[in-house]
């Protein structure tokens, strides 16, 4: 015993080691972490501390055999011998024996450790104590792959750990958040019986340092659940795979294959269930942090160039590697892709004969489903459809206010105004790489350079004639089938120019609401597309005409061409159709002489307007591509409308076109480029751009040198003068007149003396006949 | 009725079931016999006393477990009453007092009122938390501390 007045310092140190002791060794109040943190508060607490560790049930948890992990789930988790993943294991297993089968054997201890979860009876607060635990085993496991801490050590089978202690690691990691995926799971699921949740809300006084009594039954309920919210959002973000992966980036280490769609998945589905348990006492930043990790975690969703011509967008190779934008996105098997199918070949990217179904971006956004590790988390642990990646992004998109009925997507009016004031004051988290840039505008970046990379490839591919004079393009096609080229050329350029409008307008949306507040209209959304999405006059471009629309019934923009079949369709095709017509009749009455040389024109003059045709739908793409990007540019920084360059002969204008074309090419990877290292994302003037061109197969344009290695880091970079964006004048519509009554094929010289001589005998026949009848 | 003496001569004079919520008063007791002597307390002050006594009055009639028994069964339990909560809402100077007491006069239940708010009171907080609350200066040598961090290094994303 010592006496009081003997001491002058701490009063906890004033404490017999006995006592101290008696503190650390009261399990149920303090943690494994809480004695780790002790530990290294004063030294005399760290031999207590030590000695109350190994006597911690907790420890039991971690313990294979005797405690709640089974050996056999951990070695399911363990990688094998091939160097293939455990999980990537079970699912090859699944015809084996019932028994034998590893597959059904974790499924079913998985499941029963889940029903001792929900079942037992335990405090909620050693729920959260495990919560905790699991999460800061995760995180830890993630820093530094070391295998387990000395805590645990000896009692795992940790032979694997010397030579694969990376993967292991890893799957023990994703592991322990799949146990802390159950546990919240089954917090949520838990019935509790009054008296115990009375009882409970007392100790969470205490916990709280609240005065009993202060606080009435649910008052004190609240309190117990901010006090579980906090634990659990403290537990969930040390898993969050997006830090994981930066702070592993920052590090220097390789890139892992932690980063996996599992992972993600986890993360989200956790996140969903926090918020049907706790969707009172969520903060505006936590919805902001769900809202921005939804988003970030469906940008790789979107396809690369291979699945863009037709590839399956459900394949995981596909999905998602044409995003170079993001640094972490290459090297990531099994998420984004494999860097050899991100640098597919050109001939690789030739189109297919159906329509990729990746051009659906609401699917893409708002169903994660189409990847074969959530499938396989979904059988393994047995999940219900409700808990996947798709109804985390409803759930995200019902904080901006929109909810799924029977129907489905419709708009709650009430909820809509509530989600928007919330997503009124919501700011970006600016996590990477110190830039302060909002993850939307990453994500609207991400989508400019991935289809401006498409473009890019496709013309390189499909479109030679773009970066060609008239004379040569010719020269080059002799010999192709022109009309399957133009058709080609046509499809994909049309995809180009319809690419995903609805996840780019619900971005800016958010980002929109986000900047200005709930009221404000977005570039995309509503009637402002009629006046952006057009050129300038003179511009002599055939525009796509992209009308958009917000409905209030749907929470996506509609956008539609005019003849309503989509964008990038010509209004002139009736008349080019009737002309054709006439001119083949024509043909028909003329000498054989005379209608061989009239239709060999008429071919020709139809393979140029297709050629025009070609050219100004590519500008017009590379428009579009502009289009997102322009609200990150300030009143000043706005594109300046090519100059009117007045009527021009045939051969010219087609010159034009390309050259128009190129031009508003080269404009687009300077904005790319210039946003992309912040040179001018908000406004601020520069008078240099960079030029960024992240596949390697894609040659760069003359004008700007650009190379990306086969990662598809950006390496190089020529810098020149940036464009001056003069004037606020949008681009209007009257070119699409122009354009219009240019697309009217013009009548030559030879074609109108054949009509006026048809004209004549048809009127001499017709007199003649007339005179006939009359005589008779 | 049992006379108490405490370190600065103080006399408390209580009831003998009461009392003997100290394991130490009763085996003192039970060695004295009949006595009217009073008992010394030289490690307890009388305001600290007081306190004791009033914790010891308001349990007088609950059964004292044996100890082992005792012990395992307090230790489950992670609540404290309302009154003992009230009761130990004291400042940290009474508090480390009277588990100090608690421990010289071997009240388990006392002592495991006082242990368990002083856990709660570390309970989710970081070292240097810690330190701040308790007043509590670093004594380690950077070498010390740097081998207690890698040994717990799991626990650092806290």
């Amino acid at each position: 015993m010592i006496p009081s007045s003997q001491t002058t310092a701490s009063s906890l140190l004033r404490l017999p080691n006995e006592v101290l002791l008696h503190i650390f060794l009261h399990h149920s109040h303090l943690s494994l972490p809480d004695l780790a943190s002790l530990s290294l508060v004063h030294p005399r607490f760290a031999p207590l501390c030590q000695r109350a560790t190994a006597s911690h049930p907790q420890r039991d948890y971690l313990w294979c055999g005797s405690g709640w992990i089974p050996r056999d789930i951990l070695c399911l988790a363990e990688c094998n011998d091939e160097g293939k993943t455990g999980w990537l294991r079970l699912s090859v297993d699944k015809d084996k024996d019932e028994d034998a089968n590893p597959y059904n054997l974790g499924k079913n201890l998985c499941n029963k450790l889940w029903d001792r979860f929900n079942d037992d009876y335990f405090p909620t607060r050693d729920l959260m104590h495990l919560a905790e635990l699991f999460s800061l085993m995760a995180s830890y496991l993630h820093r530094t792959h070391a295998g387990f801490p000395s805590l645990v050590r000896g009692a795992l089978p940790t032979s694997h750990l010397t030579t694969e202690s990376q993967r292991a690691s890893h799957r023990l990691m994703l592991f322990f958040q799949a146990l802390l995926y159950a546990l919240i799971r089954s917090l949520t699921r838990r019935v509790r019986n009054l008296s115990g949740r009375s009882r409970e809300a007392k100790e969470y006084s205490q916990v709280l340092g609240v005065e009993p009594g202060r606080l009435n039954e649910s008052q004190e309920m609240d309190e117990e659940l901010r006090w579980e919210l906090g634990m659990l959002r403290k537990a969930l973000l040390r898993c969050d795979p997006l830090h994981a992966h930066t702070h592993r980036g920052k590090e220097g280490q390789p890139a892992c294959s932690c980063f996996s769609r599992s992972h993600a998945s986890w993360y989200l589905i956790c996140w969903h269930f926090l918020t049907v348990r706790y969707r009172r006492f969520l903060s505006p930043e936590d919805i902001d942090h769900i809202a921005f990790r939804s988003i970030e975690f469906s940008v790789p969703s979107f396809p690369a160039e291979a699945s863009l011509q037709g590839g399956d967008a459900g394949s995981t190779d596909n999905a998602g590697n044409g995003l170079g934008a993001f640094a972490w996105s290459f090297h990531l098997p099994g998420f984004l892709g494999t860097a050899s199918s991100s640098t597919s070949t050109a001939a690789a990217t030739l189109p297919g004969p159906n329509g990729p179904p990746l051009l659906n971006p609401d699917s893409l956004l708002f169903s994660l489903t189409a990847s074969p590790t959530s499938q396989q988390t979904k059988e393994w642990f047995g999940l219900s459809e409700f808990a996947l990646p798709a109804t985390a992004a409803r759930m995200w998109a019902g904080w901006l206010g929109y909810g799924w009925g029977e129907g489905g997507a419709y708009w709650e009016e009430g909820g809509r105004r509530e989600a928007e004031a919330r997503l009124g004051v919501m700011r970006g988290d600016a996590s990477g790489g110190g830039q302060k840039v909002l993850p939307v505008e990453r994500v609207l970046m991400a989508h400019a350079r991935w289809r401006a990379r498409a473009l890019l490839t496709q013309r390189e591919v499909l479109l030679p004639s773009a970066s060609l004079v008239p004379d040569q393009i010719e020269k080059q096609q002799d010999g192709m089938d022109s009309k399957a080229v133009a058709q080609r050329r046509s499809v994909l350029l049309s995809r180009s120019a319809a690419f995903d409008f609805h996840f780019l307008s619900r971005c800016l949306q958010i980002q929109t609401w986000a900047l200005r507040g709930w009221g404000s209209t977005p570039g995309l959304t509503s009637e402002a597309v009629n006046d952006r999405t057009t050129v300038p006059p003179g511009m002599g471009v055939e525009t796509a005409p992209v009308r958009g629309s917000v409905a209030r019934s749907s929470p996506f923009a509609i956008f539609l061409a005019p003849d309503g079949q989509g964008t990038g369709v010509v209004s002139s095709a009736p008349r080019r159709r009737l002309w054709r017509s006439v001119n083949a009749f024509l043909a028909a009455c003329l000498p054989r002489k005379h209608r061989e040389a009239m239709l060999a024109r008429c071919e020709r003059q139809e393979a140029r307007e297709q050629q025009l045709l070609s050219a100004r739908r590519w500008q017009q793409a590379w428009v579009s591509v502009q289009e997102p990007l322009l609200s990150f540019m300030t009143e000043e920084g706005n594109v300046s409308p090519p100059k009117d360059e007045g009527d021009v002969s045939a051969d010219d204008e087609l010159t034009s076109a390309v050259k128009a074309a190129l031009k508003q090419e080269r404009r687009t990877l300077q904005l790319l480029g210039d946003l992309h290292h912040g040179l001018s994302p908000h406004g601020e003037k520069s008078s240099t751009v960079t030029m960024c061109n992240e596949d390697p197969t894609i040659e760069s344009p003359p004008e700007n040198d650009t190379s990306a290695n086969k990662d598809g880091e950006e390496r190089s970079t020529q810098r020149g003068q940036l464009h001056t964006w003069l004037g606020t004048t949008p681009p209007s519509r009257s070119c699409n007149r122009n354009l219009s009554s240019r697309l009217v094929p013009t009548l030559s010289l030879e074609s109108s003396a054949v009509v006026l001589l048809f004209a004549i005998s048809l009127f001499v026949l017709i007199a003649s006949i007339v005179l006939y009848r009359r005589m008779q | 009725m049992v006379v108490l003496e405490t370190s600065d001569q103080e006399r408390f004079t209580v009831d003998k079931d009461v009392a003997e919520r100290s394991l130490l008063i009763k085996q003192m007791l039970d060695d004295l016999g009949d006595s009217d002597m009073p008992i010394p307390l030289p490690n307890v002050t009388s305001n600290v006393l007081k306190k004791v006594l009033e914790y010891c009055g308001h349990h007088r009639h609950e059964p004292v477990l044996p100890t082992d028994e005792g012990e395992e069964s307090r230790k489950r339990l992670t609540d404290i009453s309302e009154w003992d909560q009230k009761f130990i809402s004291v400042d940290q100077e009474m508090l480390f007092e009277i588990i100090l007491a608690a421990n010289y006069l071997d009240i388990k239940p006392l002592l495991d009122v006082g242990c368990k708010t002083v856990a709660n009171m570390i309970k989710g907080k970081t070292p240097e938390e810690i330190r701040r609350l308790f007043n509590i200066q670093n004594d380690f040598t950077p070498e010390e501390e740097a081998q207690i961090r890698k040994e717990n290094e799991w626990a650092e994303d806290r």
